[in-house]
């Protein structure tokens, strides 16, 4: 089980919980607004885009390829970039802070 | 009109698809107090339909996977979902449907979300049921896999049509060691969505997977031999196979919407705010047809973001928001591991521009233009041009055609946007 935190853009936090899948289905399966999920999770829309909070970055790493290369150009990219349905839910980033970055 | 709207008031969605579904959670969001009940005639939880024709094709996963929403997010949004339940008449004068199971239900607002179906050309002897097989649904999926999973060594699929669906579906079989014959009726793949280069491409990849892939065939005649299909071309040409999958088209399902005395033209017609000539009655998704301000075109679009977008406008007109729907459309298929991501829309383009990048053979984007303007950009294995392009065509920038077709130059925003 992992716990992480999704603060949307008005500033709102919503404490998640869950042990399978990517971030973006847990964020869609609680309707985290700002992470949509369109293509579901195949690194093809850029509508799960969120940045992770500095100190936690170690915790999720980098992007991989087709992800960077999604991100690179995208207006609201920051170094901490990341789209959540690449990033697995387990116990390694139990405690993760990301903020939305699309209202 | 709306805005005005109480806790008495009821919704009803007509198709738990991505478009029905996406429009019940944003009536939630956009601050919906009514009911909202989703009809809908399968008995599945409403599924993501993309990864039919690729991973659920090709790997072993549960159905439960593919679900856009658990059962507990109906519940918690207070959704009413009636699986099982068809709607077989919708009756506009006094405003209620009626299901299959004889009921009327009292509608203030309705959303016809049904999608489409897999068009069956005629062809004489395409009605095997048991090897001959459409890919739209679910139970498509799964009735190819049931069979599939009866050979002991690899059988032999012969694929009609060389769209999107089509070569998703070799790609997949392919993956799963099937021998693949594919036949196109015209003179190249992906003809009528996509500009010979891309067709090449695809054409390519697909013969390097050991697709045979034969285009200019005409399929006339099916004939069942045994165990075995044989299937007749115009010209002459045979084949023998185990199994067929027909990938055509689409039919729109509009049958409804007409009886109800409806405006359909190529689909149900709906203006900006998605709704029909009956202001109480939205259409979404597949089935509906819209006037693009953007490409002056009217255009029925099938895709996801189609069906979300058009779900969120309708969803917040119901509401009382003032949302119009002037999308940039965007698609996606992945075959193998190629990418082919499409912003926009090409259609009356008067040049482009085919752009190759060094040293990445596989990495190729195609910019279409009127005149100036961009158009529409197909990237395939090229995020970074589809990122990039939808940027361009949301604020109106100019592309530097020039840097644009020369690979030499650094793909970035820098070159290969005009600054004013």
């Amino acid at each position: 089980m992992a716990k992480i935190t999704f603060i949307t853009t008005d500033g709102n936090e919503h404490v998640l919980e869950g042990s399978s899948g990517s971030l973006m289905e847990l964020a869609t399966d609680n309707n985290i607004h700002g992470i949509d999920g369109d293509c579901g999770g195949v690194c093809s829309c850029a509508t799960c885009h969120v940045h992770v909070q500095a100190d936690h970055w170690d915790k999720v790493g980098p992007p991989n390829q087709i992800e960077a290369d999604m991100l690179e150009f995208d207006d609201k990219v920051t170094e901490y970039s990341r789209l959540a349905c690449q990033i697995d839910l387990s116990q390694e980033i139990d405690g993760l802070v990301i903020h939305v970055a699309n209202d | 009109m709306s805005g005005m709207q109480s806790e008495d008031q009821r919704c009803v969605i007509i198709g738990g698809s991505h478009a029905g579904v996406s429009a019940a959670f944003a009536l939630r969001k956009y601050g919906w107090k009514g009911e909202i009940h989703i009809y809908e005639k399968t008995t599945y939880l409403p599924y993501q339909r993309p990864p039919l024709s690729k991973t659920f094709f090709y790997e072993e996963q549960h159905v439960d996977l593919l679900k856009l929403k658990s059962a507990d997010n109906y519940v918690e949004q207070n959704i009413q979902l009636f699986l099982h339940t068809a709607i077989t008449a919708i009756d506009r004068d006094s405003a209620c449907v009626t299901t299959d199971r004889g009921n009327s239900v009292a509608y203030d607002y309705l959303i016809y979300a049904c999608g489409a179906r897999a068009l069956v050309p005629s062809i004489n002897g395409i009605n095997h049921p048991s090897a001959i097989f459409c890919v739209r649904d679910l139970n498509d999926i799964l009735r190819i896999k049931e069979k599939l999973k009866t050979y002991r060594t690899s059988p032999q699929a012969l694929i009609i049509g060389g769209g999107y669906i089509g070569l998703e579906i070799a790609s997949s079989l392919r993956k799963m060691d099937v021998n693949v014959v594919l036949l196109e009726r015209e003179n190249r793949l992906l003809k009528r969505v996509t500009v010979k280069e891309v067709s090449s491409y695809f054409d390519q990849l697909h013969s390097k997977n050991k697709v045979r892939v034969i285009k200019q065939k005409n399929v006339t005649h099916i004939e069942k031999a045994g165990k075995e299909l044989n299937v007749f071309c115009e010209d002459g040409m045979t084949f023998t196979t185990d199994i067929i999958i027909v990938g055509v088209g689409i039919q729109r399902n509009t049958s409804l919407a007409k009886d109800a005395g409806l405006t359909i033209k190529k689909g149900i017609v709906v203006n900006q705010y998605c709704q029909t000539n009956d202001p109480s009655i939205y259409a979404i998704g597949d089935c509906a047809m819209h006037d693009n301000k953007k490409y002056k075109l009217q255009l029925s679009l099938e895709s996801i973001q189609n069906a979300n977008d058009q779900a969120k406008v309708a969803a917040a007109t119901i509401c009382g928001h003032e949302m119009a729907y002037d999308p940039i459309p965007w698609f996606w298929s992945d075959q193998y591991d190629t990418k082919l991501q499409t912003v926009g829309i090409s259609t009356g383009y008067t040049d482009k521009i085919v752009r190759q990048e060094i040293g990445q053979s596989n990495s190729l984007s195609i910019w279409y233009f009127r005149d100036e303007k961009l158009l529409a950009v197909d990237a395939i294995n090229h995020p970074k041009a589809y990122v990039l392009a939808t940027r361009i065509i949301k604020k109106d920038q100019l592309v530097n055609k020039e840097n644009c077709a020369n690979p030499e130059i650094e793909f970035s925003p820098l070159h290969m946007i005009v600054s004013v």
